[in-house]
């Protein structure tokens, strides 16, 4: 029975999604849906500890129908996939949780989305072979942009369309390169193409990995294939967004990792991923800089996150993997914590724009878990970015220019979530008695917000519980086991560091206040293009990379 | 778009149509064709029927059309689990291939008669 | 010279085209569709064998064109199916709410 599982974590949450659209043409009723999609989204945990045993000493591979290796879909669950399919299960119970409460039209219709793009999602987690990832990638797209358009109908449209054309785009550049790969090897199984690659000649190999490329470039909104990720997050309701910036931009990433475990025999392969990650962290990091929307803020600096981990994984080395694999963990908790607390805010006073909020002490527990979420972003050391941060920093120290633009991502971070706190939360009201002053933040929204922030203090506090548990066995998958040195996470020194970034960030903000007229008509120049001419400088980039693999 | 000739030609040229579908569907597993395309051409002999005799006929019939489709997948699953119960694995073949394109057939001929009704829903107010 | 593969690759050059420069919501998905039909094409043409026959069970022995890309085929059509289908619906809903489906009035 213990074999059947791989299969029945992909089955529990389709067969609620049936069973709760089934329930919705009988019926008008909403308790029966909720107590379905709870009892789907409890399982997996059952189902996760069972397995957690027999991963430490081999990988369960399930073959589809009883068809062999090389010719049948198999299903794979080794420690990289355990993780994210964990993080994946929390994310959604937590998120479920937070939306018991907060959608309030059109109930029925979410959960069966919902359901939905939890099958999708562990789909892409378990698949073994090339075009499994495929199929499942195409229905995440498909069910995430249906759900954005749940939030306020006047924006929400833009931006699920922009999200839809460019998502369509990503899975046809996928599919060319699986093409590539199918024409030249012959076999579209992970672990039998992952050798066979080196033997391919170099021109084909280019042309594979800029396919690739642009497919999971579109997917993890890395710099110039990002300009569908501040319009569709920012206008999704808030636990979709959540749930948008948590995982399923993660998906991309895992992709991402899986090829960069092919062994392409391009020249200088890490230096160009690396170069692509600090463009992109510095990038996000600007584009947040500029903004007073609550939620678009949040939505670039997931931009700029993405860009660490990007650096992270392309050095190739287990440090490197380690570090990019933690900080997965770590920012979906603390993004999804952030997203989750910016909609208890809007929830409150009604409005997204920072300049109009001025809550002061009326909202504690709120005030608190956010604080703790910057905290977490920024790097300070009680908390979950320190670490792996620390990590991330650790593997690139042999290339001093993309350190010190890592070090201007990290300064931007806290200059603009500084911004945030203080307009929010550091300004009174002057008059006492307003409208929206009785509304109090209903029970469950808490509640998942202060899961979250227990899960990242947890992650921060005793990180060596983690490290030698969960997140090492992993990246020994993918990079040779002697290469790991001793990481101490407690030095004097590194926390010097974090409070000069802390410093350096409060000077950044107050240039940006006093510049403030020139940095609005920065922003609403770029805004004008429309989204299909940023495809022409996606291809312009992919040009420009293959021709400088060409000639190295 | 309801006159007489066009009432006429259809009303003779729809039973093949069907026919063919059917014929596509259970010959599945032996030439070229199987569950989804039979189930494409059976769904254009029943929007030729909307087109040509208006669209008053199916007014009713949104609801049934739905429920036919989620039931359509919750059988295809359940004869997957079977392969389970039988000891071997999810989807192994037991011989009743026939029986998969048969469900896959009426669910996609349902699914997309439903598309067309939705979308030209607004144009024929009651 | 000019085979299936050659005309894929043209065809979703084509409809990449047409992604940039439209600016009607309804072309562009087309120029989608039309994408994605090329790369049908593309990998249909992959598995030709010189001289073989079709994929059906027979009793002789002979030359099999390959099966495989055909059956992936099949499913990315029912994908793709599905995913214009909700594009479109999400269209008419845009045009009720906007008045206009033209990209450039609408962001």
């Amino acid at each position: 029975m213990i074999e059947h599982i791989s299969i029945l974590l992909l089955i529990t949450p389709l067969l609620a999604a049936i069973v709760v659209s089934i329930v919705n043409t009988l019926s008008k009723t909403k308790i029966i849906q909720k107590i379905i999609t709870a009892i789907s989204l409890v399982l997996p945990f059952f189902y996760l500890s069972i397995i957690f045993q027999r991963i430490s000493t081999e990988s369960i591979s399930y073959n589809v129908g009883g068809w062999e290796e090389p010719f049948g879909i198999t299903l794979i669950i080794d420690e990289l996939s355990f993780i994210l399919l964990l993080i994946s299960s929390i994310l959604v119970f937590v998120t479920f949780i937070y939306s018991l409460q907060n959608i309030k039209q059109d109930t029925e219709k979410f959960y069966f989305f919902f359901l939905l793009l939890t099958t999708a999602l562990n789909g892409i987690f378990l698949s073994g072979d090339l075009f499994n990832i495929y199929i499942f990638f195409d229905l995440t797209i498909i069910s995430s942009f249906i759900l954005i358009t749940f939030g306020d109908k006047k924006y929400a449209l833009k931006g699920s369309i922009k999200y839809l054309i460019l998502g369509t785009l990503a899975s046809l550049f996928l599919l060319l390169g699986i093409g590539f790969v199918y024409a030249e090897t012959g076999v579209l199984n992970l672990e039998y193409v992952q050798h066979r690659i080196s033997l391919i000649d170099v021109q084909t190999q280019i042309v594979i990995f800029v396919f690739f490329l642009a497919a999971v470039g579109i997917k993890a909104a890395i710099i110039p294939f990002h300009t569908w990720l501040v319009d569709a997050h920012s206008t999704a309701p808030v636990p979709i967004s959540a749930l948008l910036s948590g995982i399923i931009v993660k998906s991309g990433v895992y992709v991402f990792i899986r090829i960069s475990s092919f062994e392409f025999t391009l020249p200088r392969m890490n230096e160009v991923i690396i170069m692509l990650g600090a463009i992109t962290a510095v990038g996000g990091v600007i584009g947040a800089l500029m903004q007073w929307d609550i939620k678009r803020i949040t939505a670039n600096h997931t931009i700029s996150q993405i860009g660490f981990i990007i650096v992270g994984i392309g050095t190739g080395s287990t440090i490197g993997f380690a570090g990019g694999i933690y900080h997965i963990v770590n920012h979906a908790f603390f993004k999804a914590l952030l997203f989750l607390c910016a909609g208890a805010l809007i929830y409150k006073t009604g409005s997204k724009d920072i300049r109009e909020y001025r809550i002061g002490w009326t909202m504690p527990i709120t005030f608190i878990v956010y604080v703790i979420g910057i905290l977490s972003i920024s790097g300070i050391t009680p908390f979950n970015g320190s670490v792996s941060k620390k990590l991330i920093e650790t593997a690139i120290h042999s290339y001093p220019g993309i350190s010190i633009m890592l070090l201007f991502a990290s300064v931007g971070t806290v200059a603009s979530f500084s911004k945030i706190l203080y307009y929010a939360f550091f300004k009174h009201k002057s008059v006492n008695t307003n409208g929206n002053d009785g509304k109090k933040v209903p029970f469950t929204m808490l509640v998942s917000m202060i899961i979250l922030a227990v899960f990242c203090l947890a992650l921060g506090i005793i990180p060596q519980l983690w490290l030698d548990g969960l997140i090492l066995p992993a990246s020994y998958l993918l990079g040779d086991v002697n290469l790991i040195q001793q990481v101490s996470f407690i030095e004097p020194l590194s926390i010097l560091k974090e409070w000069i970034i802390v410093g350096g960030g409060l000077v950044l903000l107050f240039l940006i206040i006093r510049f403030s007229t020139m940095v609005d008509s920065l922003r609403t120049k770029i805004s004008k293009i429309p989204v299909n001419q940023s495809i022409l400088f996606m291809i312009i980039t992919l040009i420009i990379i293959s021709i400088i693999f060409n000639y190295l | 778009m309801t006159s007489r000739i066009v009432k006429t030609v259809s009303r003779t040229i729809i039973p093949f149509i069907f026919l063919f579908g059917i014929y596509i569907i259970i010959h599945g597993h032996l030439s070229p064709g199987g569950g989804f395309q039979g189930g494409v051409i059976m769904a254009m002999g029943v929007i030729l029927i909307i087109i040509s005799y208006g669209y008053d006929i199916f007014r009713n019939y949104t609801d049934s059309l739905s429920l036919i489709e989620t039931l359509g997948v919750a059988f295809f699953i359940l004869m997957g689990l079977i392969g389970i119960i039988a000891g071997k694995s999810f989807f192994s073949s037991l011989g009743t291939i026939w029986l998969l394109n048969i469900i896959i057939g009426l669910k996609v001929c349902s699914g997309i008669v439903l598309f067309y009704m939705l979308f030209i829903k607004w144009e024929h107010p009651p | 010279m000019i085979n299936g593969i050659t005309i894929g690759l043209v065809l979703f050059l084509i409809g990449l085209y047409g992604i940039i420069t439209n600016k009607n919501l309804i072309k562009i998905i087309m120029s989608l569709g039309i994408s994605s039909n090329g790369i049908i094409l593309f990998f249909n043409s992959l598995g030709y064998v010189q001289g073989g026959l079709p994929p059906i069970l027979t009793e002789s022995s002979v030359n099999f064109v390959d099966p495989v890309p055909q059956a992936l085929m099949l499913t990315m059509i029912v994908i793709n199916l599905c995913d214009t289908a909700l594009a479109l619906a999400i269209i008419v809903w845009i045009y009720k709410k906007f008045g206009t489906v033209n990209i450039e009035e609408m962001t």
